[in-house]
């Protein structure tokens, strides 16, 4: 097996035991970039000449020394312009200095590679770039890899690397993470720094990682907490460490399985993959969270809102270097009305005590990533419930009622055949260290994995499987 | 006044231009807004969770 195809803390310690070079392991991504990229479109740049120069200076005792990692193109890097996947932005100068995540992620040993794929502004589920192309999904290139952090879940899916950092607002983490079969945290609203990243919805952005195991996730959570002063909405609580915890077991921990809206709308196979995990961890079923139909639209109000105000210069300026439909969707968001944002955000305060009750009697909750497998590349809708719906919003059907109130939840992909799933691990805020608990002991039971995607083994059984989907 | 006239008339108050080519998309976005806001403005906010708000 390459060395891109390991593990980031495998890398690691073969790194620090001197078995393999720092720049071995990052030529070995850049060669697996040359031999897939140009069917997946997961990069928008790759930064050979960067990645080797900080290779040969590695420090090999860091925890990440040598760890190949790539980044959603609206992270600042020093001295290159951040796209945030628009047209727009590329006229920008560079950036002075790297986002604190990349900062940390580089302190840490980590090499940085390249910048990926989304959907402009991060406006979407499905990384269907107008500008930059459409990120294919490594399990099967006819199909989208999910948005809108789509090229971190695709490039990590399909090998290239071991760990990307993605962002997610309404889902754009955990739908790309479970469509590409990998493990995507958006931890607790406020825990990581987004200084120095381009903003979607302020109140309910996050920043996350994706990697192909827990371990890996985890180890990069550690590295990037603690509090920043460039970011002031960062909690300053000091950083503290889950990897320790690993392998502390579920003894203890109360699972539920949320039912109600998150069994409604999702096709059969999306929910068929909570039973393993559930059984295994002796949840209990049918746990409601009331109104979350209503969170799902309050969210809506509120990026629509938050979203617009941030552009609105260039929507007044350059509205025809937009993507058509992320202007449209700004431009309605833009006239609002200011009583339905302000009630959407009451109602956030609201709906957050009711979810905050739930965890007086549980640790960890279960609930579907996405209501379905991948959907194809330029799919417009699809059924869910008996009923046609659009495929762009409706892929974050299941995870915009969690972020709504800013809870830490990692998508852990389902091991199964056929097309790849996602199950939503749920916890009280800053209780990340639970979500990691659970997801090791799964891992050790082989009900979730990251496997590496090949590209072609699940294309005849995915084509039979939904034909009726309209495309 | 039509809907659709209604948010032209809004874009040009904030200096929006929202061109014949433009307004049918977003006018379906703003209906799907609105469906959104219907769904938030009819919930009943009980006071006392209100005021802790």
């Amino acid at each position: 097996m390459s060395w891109n195809q390991s593990s980031a803390w495998e890398i690691a310690a073969a790194v620090r035991s001197g078995e393999v070079s720092a720049l071995e392991v990052v030529e070995a991504s850049l060669q697996a970039i040359r031999e897939r990229n140009g069917q997946l479109n997961c990069f928008t740049a790759v930064l050979s000449d960067e990645a080797r120069h900080r290779a040969r200076q590695c420090d090999r005792q860091l925890p990440l020394a040598g760890v190949p990692f790539a980044v959603k193109d609206l992270f600042d890097i020093a001295g290159r312009t951040t796209t945030a996947g628009s047209l727009i932005y590329r006229d920008r100068p560079p950036a002075r200095r790297d986002a604190t995540a990349v900062a940390r992620l580089q302190a840490a040993g980590a090499i940085l590679v390249g910048t990926l794929n989304m959907d402009e502004f991060a406006y979407g589920f499905v990384t269907e770039n107008h500008h930059y192309g459409s990120t294919a999904n490594p399990h099967d290139p006819q199909r989208m890899a999910g948005g809108s952090s789509g090229g971190s879940a695709a490039a990590v899916a399909a090998g290239l690397l071991p760990l990307t950092l993605g962002s997610d607002t309404n889902g754009s983490i955990r739908v790309p993470a479970a469509l590409c079969g990998v493990f995507g945290l958006r931890p607790t609203s406020g825990r990581l720094s987004r200084a120095g990243t381009v903003l979607f919805a302020p109140s309910l952005d996050c920043i996350g990682s994706f990697a192909r195991s827990t371990r890996d996730v985890a180890i990069a959570f550690d590295v990037l907490q603690g509090a920043d002063p460039r970011d002031r909405r960062c909690s300053d609580r000091p950083a503290d460490p889950v990897t320790p915890h690993l392998e502390a077991g579920i003894e203890g921990l109360k699972v539920g399985v949320l039912g109600g809206y998150f069994q409604e709308n999702a096709q059969s196979e999306a929910l068929s993959v909570l039973k393993p995990l559930a059984d295994a961890l002796n949840a209990a079923d049918g746990v409601s969270i009331p109104e979350s139909h209503r969170a799902r639209a309050a969210a809506y109000l509120i990026t629509a809102s938050e979203g617009a105000h941030l552009h609105l210069d260039e929507l007044r300026s350059r509205p025809d270097d937009f993507d058509p439909a992320t202007r449209d969707r700004f431009l309605a968001g833009a006239l609002l009305p200011a009583q339905w944002y302000l009630q959407a955000q009451r109602f956030r305060q609201w709906y957050r005590q009711q979810v905050e009750r739930l965890f007086q009697d549980f640790d960890v909750l279960l609930a579907p990533t996405t209501p379905c497998v991948a959907p194809h590349l330029g799919q417009k809708t699809m059924t869910l419930g008996g009923r046609e719906m659009p495929v762009r919003p409706h892929l974050g059907l299941f995870t915009q009622p969690i972020s709504f109130v800013g809870l830490p939840v990692l998508n852990v992909p389902v091991v199964r055949d056929g097309l790849p799933l996602g199950v939503q691990l749920i916890a009280a805020p800053y209780n990340e260290n639970s979500l990691f608990r659970v997801a090791t002991f799964l891992e050790a039971r082989k009900l979730i994995a990251g496997p590496i995607a090949s590209g072609s083994e699940n294309a005849s059984e995915a084509a039979s499987s939904d034909s009726k989907d309209k495309t | 006044m039509s809907c659709e006239a209604s948010l032209q008339q809004l874009a040009d108050l904030l200096n929006l231009d929202i061109c014949e080519d433009r307004l049918p998309g977003v006018a379906d976005n703003f209906e799907i807004l609105s469906h959104a806001a219907e769904l938030v403005m009819e919930f009943p906010i009980p006071d006392d969770e209100d005021e802790a708000a």
